[in-house]
């Protein structure tokens, strides 16, 4: 999977990014990298030094590319005007690493992968993924759902923290039964 | 990182030019400063707004201040904005996700 700024953003602040990291083969383009990890490190915020860790650790980061031609057919049907070097860059990412999601929570950048009918998930959705396959605990989950609550919409927050109750539900029943 | 300025030849409003000269007092900057200052307050405001609503994304909105993407969330944060996914499209992925 590819992942944008927004993206690695909300991960990094639940606290998950790097298990998410490990959950799945994950890539980053040089173009996120230098608005969120080094820009964000020249401006001092500290989550930035720690994707630098998680992401480095792991070489996930991809050269610039925004040549391949079905990103490019993407674009130009759906108007990349709205859109900027990461989120351009990482869909010519996606298509060149034949990834099979993009994690981002960006309306803009949603917009256009709905339109071209390309796969992404919200990272409140991926954080549900991550514990549906086991690569978080529930209550972990729930306690990092609680930490990006405040990053993401109200609504969406409420439809995670069903979802990841009918889970906790699910395993409990599950449980009884064996 | 200082961003790169041109000049831009414009019009402006006696009131705005009282303002900024007002703004320049209390900050104790010059009057083009003021008015830098100004414009650039009513730039982010119209950016985030344009964000909040998906017509332009992080990255870009980050280009076009000349900022992190960290900078950007703290900004909607401290006008009590929500950047991200609707509760449809949250559904539509996870629909997508068990096609």
């Amino acid at each position: 999977m590819v992942i944008d700024s927004d993206g690695l953003i909300k991960l990094a602040k639940a606290g998950v990014l790097e298990k998410v990291v490990k959950a799945w083969d994950c890539h980053i383009t040089q173009a996120v990298y230098e608005e969120t990890v080094e820009r964000g490190k020249e401006e001092a915020y500290p989550d930035a030094e720690e994707i630098e860790r998680i992401i480095q650790d792991r070489g996930h980061v991809r050269p610039p590319s925004r040549e391949h031609p079905q990103a490019k057919g993407v674009l130009a049907l759906a108007g990349a005007k709205s859109l900027g070097r990461g989120e351009q860059e990482t869909l010519h990412l996606f298509f060149a690493e034949e990834a099979d999601v993009i994690i981002s929570d960006d309306r803009a950048f949603l917009a256009v992968l709905e339109r071209a009918a390309l796969p992404y998930l919200p990272p409140a959705l991926a954080l549900v993924e991550l514990a549906r396959r086991k690569g978080i605990g529930i209550e972990e989950a729930l306690e990092a759902l609680e930490r990006m609550k405040r990053l993401i919409k109200a609504e969406v927050y409420q439809r995670a923290r069903e979802d990841l109750e009918a889970l906790k539900g699910k395993v409990r029943r599950e449980g009884d039964e064996g | 990182m200082k961003a790169k300025t041109m000049p831009y030849p414009l019009r402006l409003p006696k009131g705005l030019l009282e303002l900024a000269d007002l703004r320049a007092t209390e900050e104790r900057v010059d009057r083009s400063t003021a008015l830098r200052q100004l414009l650039y307050a009513g730039a982010e405001q119209y950016l985030l707004e344009l964000l909040q609503r998906g017509r332009i994304s992080l990255s870009k909105a980050a280009e076009l201040l000349d900022c992190s993407t960290w900078a950007i969330y703290e900004l909607a944060q401290a006008r009590g904005m929500t950047l991200g996914a609707t509760a449809e499209g949250y559904e539509r992925a996870k629909e997508r996700l068990r096609g």
